[in-house]
């Protein structure tokens, strides 16, 4: 195992029911890159990051995060190793301003306890304002600040998938799970995302994986791609050679009659 | 219209947004300390009831309105408060400045028990188990009478500080209030930090509090454990305040009422809970007032006051579902704003790509 491997996936399964989800993938993600995970819908690549993240209990396999298992891991615990994602149908907490969407993100490292926040003296005034701090990073960061105080609902919808990056951001995770960041964006707004996530990439040095049907986003921003269908990995390598590979052409396009 | 400018990060997180505000409630405070003054005890009875519900509905409300978690069985926890209350002041004699925190804890210890397995269920099938709850704590009153007196019920005392007995509806109205402000400031507290945004977050949606690092199960049962507290404490005080209690104080019909204040107040918030609590102590005050002008069928009806309040609440669900406070913000929004009166800005949106999950 090299030094700088992030994640190591080992012969993940899971199956429901009937419905082998994912067949035995393996997958590594280094240090500081940005890897693919391209395929046609129903491959599993929602369910693959879903037990990453641990809302799913895969049946067999191993997910090795900086050498550790984390297959055991409660899911609320999962931020605390430095794994933060967003969601493909947006998660966000709908009645709450974007402000306190991405204060939650801080929620994890809270030193108070309930006591201290009943009284609201010192210590947790002081957390509060460097929560608040970080969450002014992200909003610059993202261009939020016009939308700030708005209710979630009342904000559009690329905003919206802002707002979760910028909720996962601010967790200053390890490895960031990106699930579909460009769907529904028109081509301005992912142009923005691109730009995002070499930043995210550079200044953070946050590793991402990210689910991305856009290939011309996955083309222009990841280091490494991985296809999947059917619950099975088709190929991997640089996003030239998988686009190429003749079993994920005929995965997307069909077979010639 | 006005403008906020924020000059420093503790503007965002302090209680009144405007100065004007802060003048407001202290006004509206100065008011409050000189009611005994200037109304009839009449109205300071009615004052003091107020005061107990706003207590029991802010409880009510963080469960319920900002953690979603609909509970149908306050009123159980109301009547442990109570009974606490009233056994550790008279049957084993301790001064009720103690047994008033102690009532509140034994309520909250005992909304943690009932909480850990009664939280592992979801939405309807969570407010039929407190509903259950309900029931068991009603007839354990009525049965247990060694301790409680069954449904001979209870006689209480007023409390007193050395020689100095509150026997007056007018002097317990200050403990009241000084009650309610303490509860409210820390409500609000709690609402601004860390864990007040955990629990709303898990009414909105529990994937993404647990993405987050929420541990579920830990802040729903915090959130139950607090809410009992602060149910408790009214109890305590409802008791001491009626001076009798017996078990038809704690039926199903006080929950269903404690339900009302908020969905009528205003679930989620702070504001709702007074509006709903001031709604629901004045409303039999209105029906008894209003039995002269209607016919007698309707009037002498056994169930007129269930009847009002399914009415009630039906209209608000179907017309005002913010409640009155929603009311309250839609018309300062139309003075605020006005000639430009923009309709449709409190129109709920619907939007169908996100799919809803159970």
């Amino acid at each position: 195992m090299n030094n700088d491997e992030l994640l190591l996936i080992k012969n993940l399964s899971i199956r429901f029911g009937g419905v082998i989800a994912l067949d035995h993938i393996n997958l590594d993600v280094h240090q500081g890159e940005v890897h693919a995970l391209i395929g046609p819908n129903g491959a599993g690549k929602t369910t693959l990051l879903n037990c990453i993240s641990r809302i799913y209990n895969a049946d067999t396999g191993q997910v090795c995060l900086k050498g550790k298992d984390i297959m055991g891991l409660k899911t609320h615990l999962v931020v605390s190793k430095g794994i933060a994602r967003t969601f493909q149908n947006i998660e966000l907490f709908k009645d709450m301003t974007v402000m306190d969407n991405i204060l939650l993100g801080c929620h994890f490292k809270r030193k108070t306890s309930l006591f201290s926040d009943i009284l609201f003296w010192g210590k947790s005034r002081k957390q509060e304002i460097k929560f608040r701090k970080q969450v002014e990073n992200i909003i610059d960061f993202l261009d939020l600040q016009a939308y700030r105080n708005l209710s979630i609902n009342n904000v559009p919808y690329g905003v919206q998938k802002n707002v979760e990056l910028g909720r996962a951001l601010v967790m200053k995770p390890k490895l960031l799970l990106l699930d579909e960041p460009s769907s529904g964006l028109n081509i301005e707004e992912t142009q923005d995302l691109a730009f995002w996530i070499e930043d995210i990439k550079e200044e953070f040095g946050i590793t991402i994986l990210l689910v991305e049907h856009d290939m011309r986003l996955v083309l222009d921003v990841c280091d490494k791609a991985t296809a999947l269908d059917y619950g099975r990995v088709l190929a991997t390598g640089t996003p030239k050679e998988v686009v190429e590979n003749p079993e994920v052409v005929k995965s997307y396009l069909g077979e010639e009659e | 219209m006005r403008f906020e400018m924020r000059m420093n990060y503790m503007q965002d997180v302090q209680l009144f947004k405007y100065r004007s505000t802060a003048v407001w409630y202290s006004l509206l405070i100065l008011l409050i300390l000189l009611a005994p003054v200037m109304l009839e005890t009449y109205w300071i009875s009615l004052l003091n009831m107020v005061g107990i519900y706003i207590i029991a509905s802010l409880g009510l409300n963080l469960l319920s309105g900002y953690t979603g978690q609909v509970s149908l069985g306050h009123a159980a926890l109301f009547g442990i408060g109570a009974y606490s209350s009233a056994i550790l002041t008279v049957t084993l004699k301790l001064s009720f400045w103690l047994a008033l925190p102690m009532s509140g804890l034994i309520a909250a210890i005992v909304g943690v028990v009932i909480g850990l397995p009664a939280l592992r269920l979801k939405g309807l099938y969570f407010a039929i188990s407190t509903m259950g709850f309900g029931f068991i704590v009603e007839e354990i009153i009525i049965q247990w009478e060694s301790l409680t007196n069954g449904v001979n019920g209870f006689l209480v005392n007023r409390p007193s500080i050395g020689s100095f007995e509150f026997s007056t509806d007018e002097s317990y109205y200050y403990i009241v209030f000084f009650l309610v402000i303490i509860v409210t400031i820390i409500f609000q507290n709690i609402l601004r930090t860390p864990t007040g945004r955990a629990f709303i977050a898990i009414r909105d949606s529990e994937i993404a509090a647990e993405s987050m690092g929420i541990n579920l199960a830990a802040f729903k049962t915090k959130a139950f454990g607090i809410s009992a507290f602060f149910t408790g404490v009214s109890g305590a005080l409802f008791a001491h305040f009626m001076l009798f209690i017996g078990p038809e104080n704690f039926d199903l019909m006080v929950s269903i009422s404690f339900l009302v204040m908020i969905l009528v107040g205003g679930m989620g918030s702070v504001h709702g809970s007074v509006f709903g609590a001031i709604f629901v102590a004045v409303l039999p005050e209105m029906i008894s007032l209003s039995k002269d002008y209607i016919p007698d069928i309707i009037a002498e009806q056994a169930g007129l006051e269930a009847a009002v309040y399914g009415l009630i609440l039906l209209l608000f669900i179907r017309f005002e579902p913010l409640g009155l406070y929603g009311r309250w913000l839609k018309i300062k929004f139309y003075f605020e704003h006005f000639p430009y009166y923009k309709k449709d800005t409190f129109k709920r949106v619907r939007k169908f790509y996100r799919r809803e999950m159970q």
